[in-house]
């Protein structure tokens, strides 16, 4: 009798272990694909409350690889009372990034320091940590299944947070299993468990060889809002030069 | 009646199978202590509050006073709070976002160039003495944390926890929330012996009210059944039959509990009067069916001979009896509020469900009945004792009525005279807070709250419109910041805070918090910009003049905001800034303050704001005043329902207007009474005491039907009002009385009640049992003395 339940343990584990690698291996495949060094695109971000009001920001944004990460600059444009705002975040490996806001009516530049990783990024459903690049060491992987997702065959994994700082207690990506791009995350909460925002990448382009996604859906569970992010007029490594993410250019 | 005798058995096991049918559906019984039961919801006032909650937010919080005899800036203090903070935080019924107390707070400050914002409590465990100070340092500094977050004093500070907007009072979700925070406050209580806490805001409220309904069904349901059955043993002597009419109730109150499951409509604070009610009302009817039918087996009738002649005399002023208390219950289906016209509808259902028990049921057991010898003397005995007690007191009693008729009279109308006075002079209010007993926990702690930390009282001042950004404008702002400063001067407001405060305090942030920038931008404000650039890698700034509008300076601040982690304008401005809400805070929860406060806050508005586009709406607190002249005018509405429907009932049953009238006024005069109790003893018009006067009336009526009938049949037989009027009171008057008796100590049951409203509603009915057996008794004959209306045969 021992010997059995030994034995069926033994094959459960092997389960276990299996599923492990195999959402690895998705997951690994997924994180090495070919990302673009700079960008340049004017989003336009929809951002609908729980009562239907909606709010439009459109902005240009311009990033940057460097050895520290990756850096950005944003110009609004829409709404007319913040045209010309301009948000430059100085990435910063050993430290946190550091973001710096022009206001053209005040005719200053502050810093602003203290927004953590769960906050609303620009009042939309998506949070700092979400527009942040992650590594493959960031998780660990289970593979749960295969499902089809918006006709596409793809491999469902669950991804745990190595790092205790993070909004989500696990979040369940979608990878087709073609092109290996994540098409879809659902979000958990970490205190509660509950899903608190599903993430859609509805529509994706390719350029020089990057999957770039063009619309991005946020639905927030918890705050019953959404947020559709487009990005129109991409270009990629067009050689944008580091003086872009300056002061100076930031009162220009 | 013939029908029920010969089916009597089929008759029994229907009753009492229908009865366990409909006893299954009792556990599916919620309960609800929400507003939303008590107001109209077909008002624009209710349509506004809900699309307001919808903006803001929720309204109703679990709100906690924190109160130490030093300073709140303390460790153990801090500690408490950080502790009872992070208990809301990971409560699954908690927006977690929507926790506030000094250990949450954001602080918003500028330092050489660079705004931070960052918690005002690091680490609440590791608090060293300087960091004390720094956090009383930064509080002082923060108008929108001094004077709100912390009181004047340091002594007394607030933790208000949100619960999740989808979890609505009905849940067990929310009374759960409810007893873990008291159990909470319970255990950091021993822990932190210098540290007091006081639970209070609305949810508590309705929390609390929700748990003390099911107490007092539990434990006042038991104890109205114990004082009915000494009362029937009482007056029948006998355990055997004294249990039919308790069966008969039990049966009513099983139905009208099970139908109100079934139609999921929850039980709310009014209605937890229904069982007692039940019970004391609707015993009666078995009661004189009993009694007339022990009568007919004393003179040596078979049961069922006997059932059959008893019926044939009860059947008509029982379902009379029955429809004319119902109607009053029925009344108050005209009431704004939900809760008060489903106490009344299901209360009427209820007592006609006694009502068809009492015809069928009592009539087919007590066809079984045995009489035994012994028994058939000494009820005999008895009744010769009781006769001459009886006919002694009411021989008194008319002698009263014929001699001093026109003093009947007289006093009457003081009484009516007294009764419009007390009717302009009684307190119309609607304090959730009043419903409670004065040593009650939660009125204790709201108290606290109102007199050190403003109150939890909150009015809405909306500035509303359809404008997308109308509020950023200075003009509005500037507006709105001139209506505060005089609000936060009248009578009980502790303070009031809007979108104002924020952009006045980013402003001042953002501007090295130079005291000159703590304020709103002007239409137009000439600017410095800075230009940075760099000469050999030196980092070099330079400035040019120039003129740009307020409101993109004030778009400008709030983008600031929201970028540097700000998030709490959610409860003060909506998403397309097309609205705002001006929040004051009250520190007196009775509607009565309010309306003061209303009309001051209408004069003001109404003399100094001209703006364009923009309405300016109250809402929330104030939604609990419209209610309080909802339910004046229900209360009208429902008396006058009874009325008419009463009057017209008595008419065709009497086929003579006047009759009906006589009938109909004493009561209605005695009911009236209630008012002076009221205003003597201080005891406000509201939810629960608004229903007193229909109900009265539905069951008083009783007395002078009886009377009346008694008074026909004797002057039909001598022809002469005065032998009519002395054999009626004899013959109706013990019945009358002992029937007043019974209900009146029925509803006395009420006043053991956990809640005040239903302690009044007790002791106010009993009264109204009291007077309106008297009026019937002396007025009603003193009326026919005088007045002496034709007799039709």
């Amino acid at each position: 009798m021992k010997k059995t339940i030994l034995l069926l343990t033994l094959m459960l584990f092997d389960v276990i272990i299996f599923a492990d690698q195999k959402g690895e291996e998705i997951a690994k495949k997924c994180f090495d694909l070919l990302s673009s060094k700079d960008s340049y695109s004017v989003s336009t971000m929809l951002i609908i409350d729980k009562n239907q009001n909606k709010k439009v920001r459109k902005m240009e944004v311009f990033t940057k690889d460097s050895a520290e990460g990756t850096n950005s600059f944003i110009r609004f444009i829409e709404p007319a009372d913040v045209k010309d705002t301009k948000f430059l975040t100085t990435a910063h490996k050993k430290s946190d990034d550091e973001q710096r806001l022009f206001l053209p009516a005040l005719g200053k530049v502050r810093r602003i320091s203290g927004s953590t990783k769960e906050e609303k990024f620009m009042g939309s459903d998506l949070s700092y940590y979400d527009m942040e690049d992650h590594e493959y060491e960031d998780f660990t992987y289970k593979y749960i299944k295969d499902e089809t997702f918006n006709n596409m065959d793809c491999s469902v994994i669950e991804m745990y947070p190595v790092n205790t700082d993070t909004p989500y207690s696990k979040q369940t990506a979608w990878i087709n299993k073609t092109d290996n791009f994540m098409y879809k995350v659902e979000c958990y909460d970490k205190k509660s468990s509950n899903k608190i925002k599903t993430i859609i990448f509805t529509e994706i382009k390719k350029l020089s060889g990057v999957l770039i996604p063009t619309i991005i859906d946020v639905n927030n569970h918890k705050d019953l809002s959404r947020t559709v992010l487009k990005r129109d007029n991409i270009k990629i490594n067009t050689g944008i030069k580091d003086d872009v993410f300056s002061l100076q250019n930031l009162t220009r | 009646m013939y029908f029920v005798i010969k089916h009597r058995i089929i008759i029994i096991i229907t009753g009492i199978l229908l009865a366990v049918f409909f006893g299954l559906f009792l556990h599916k019984l919620k309960k609800s202590a929400g507003i939303d039961s008590l107001i109209d919801r077909s008002t624009e006032h209710y349509r506004y509050y809900k699309e307001t909650e919808k903006t803001f937010g929720k309204m109703e919080t679990i709100t906690i006073g924190i109160s130490s005899e030093k300073t709140v800036f303390d460790k153990e203090v801090l500690k408490a709070i950080g502790e009872l903070s992070d208990f809301f935080k990971n409560r699954e019924e908690i927006e977690e976002n929507d926790v506030l107390s000094l250990t949450t707070v954001d602080n918003m400050i500028g330092r050489d160039k660079e705004l931070i914002v960052e918690p005002l409590v690091e680490n609440y465990n590791d608090l060293s003495n300087e960091d004390l100070i720094n956090i009383k340092k930064q509080v002082n500094e923060n108008p929108l944390l001094n004077n709100r977050l912390v009181s004047k004093d340091e002594k007394s500070t607030l933790i208000i926890a949100g619960i999740i907007t989808t979890i609505t009072v009905v849940e067990e979700k929310f009374s759960k929330i409810i007893n873990a925070t008291y159990d909470k406050v319970d255990e950091l209580k021993k822990t932190y012996q210098n540290v007091n806490f006081y639970v209070s805001g609305y949810s508590t409220s309705e929390g609390r009210i929700t748990k003390f309904m099911t107490k007092d069904l539990i434990r006042l349901t038991p104890i109205a059944l114990l004082v009915v059955m000494l009362i029937l043993l009482f007056v029948l002597k006998e355990l055997r039959t004294m249990i039919l009419p308790i069966i008969v109730t039990v049966f009513s109150i099983i139905w009208t509990l099970s139908l109100k499951a079934l139609l999921n409509t929850p039980l709310t604070i009014s209605e937890i009067v229904i069982p007692v009610m039940l019970i004391s009302i609707c015993c009666a009817y078995g009661i004189h069916i009993i009694h007339e039918f022990f009568l007919y087996l004393q003179k040596n009738n078979e049961p069922k001979e006997a059932i059959l002649k008893t019926m044939k005399i009860l059947t008509i002023p029982t379902v009379l009896s029955a429809l004319t208390t119902a109607i009053g219950f029925l009344s108050l289906i005209s009431a704004p509020g939900i809760s008060i016209r489903n106490m009344g509808l299901f209360l009427g259902f209820g007592v006609i469900v006694a009502m068809f028990y009492s015809l069928f049921f009592i009539p087919a057991i007590l066809s079984f009945y045995k009489l035994k010898k012994t028994k058939k003397e000494h009820f005999e005995k008895i009744k010769n004792i009781k006769n001459k007690f009886k006919s002694n007191f009411f021989d008194f009693l008319s002698f009263i009525v014929i001699k001093y008729k026109y003093l009947i009279m007289i006093i009457t109308f003081v009484l009516i005279v007294l009764v419009v006075i007390s009717f302009f002079n009684i307190k119309y209010d609607t304090d959730p807070v009043s419903y409670f007993h004065k040593n009650d926990d939660f009125r204790l702690g709201t108290e606290h709250i109102n007199k050190t930390m403003g109150g939890i009282s909150d009015l809405y001042v909306v500035f509303d419109s359809e404008e997308e950004n109308i509020i950023k404008d200075p003009k509005i702002l500037k507006t709105m910041w001139e209506l505060q400063k005089y609000t936060e001067k009248l009578d009980n407001v502790s303070f009031t805070f809007s979108i104002t405060d924020y952009v006045r305090h980013i402003n001042y942030v953002i501007n090295d918090q130079n005291e000159i920038f703590r304020k709103i931008p002007d239409i137009k404000e000439t600017i410095d910009v800075e230009k940075y650039s760099y000469i050999n890698g030196k980092e070099i700034i330079k400035y040019e003049k120039k003129e740009v509008s307020g409101k993109e300076q004030v778009a400008n601040l709030l983008l600031l905001y929201e970028l540097g982690g700000g998030d709490v304008l959610t409860s003060i401005v909506n998403q397309n800034y097309s609205k705002a809400c001006i929040h004051v805070i009250i520190r007196d929860t009775s509607t009565n303050a309010l309306r003061i406060l209303i009309k001051q806050l209408d004069q003001y508005i109404d003399k100094n704001i001209k703006l364009d586009n923009i309405n300016i709406r109250y809402t929330n607190h104030y939604i609990r005043m419209i209610m309080t002249d909802n339910i004046v005018k229900s209360q009208i509405n429902s008396l006058l329902t009874t009325l008419i429907a009463i009057s017209i009932l008595l008419i065709i049953i009497y086929r003579s207007f006047m009759y009906g009238l006589i009938t109909l006024l004493p009561t209605f005069i005695a009911i009236m009474c209630n008012f002076i109790a009221m205003w003597i003893f201080n005891v406000p018009l509201d939810v629960g005491t608004s229903v007193i006067a229909s109900i009265g009336i539905g069951v008083g009526i009783d007395y002078a039907v009886h009377l009346r009938q008694r008074f026909k049949l004797n002057y039909l037989k001598y022809e002469n009002y005065k032998i009519a009027v002395k054999n009626a009171i004899n013959e109706s008057g013990p019945g009358i009385l002992s029937n007043a008796f019974a209900v009146g100590v029925g509803f006395l049951i009420l006043t053991f009640s956990s809640f005040r409203i239903i302690f009044d509603i007790g002791w106010i009915i009993t009264l109204s049992m009291f007077t309106t057996s008297f009026s019937a008794l002396l007025v009603l004959p003193s009326f026919i003395l005088i007045v002496k209306p034709k007799i039709k045969k």
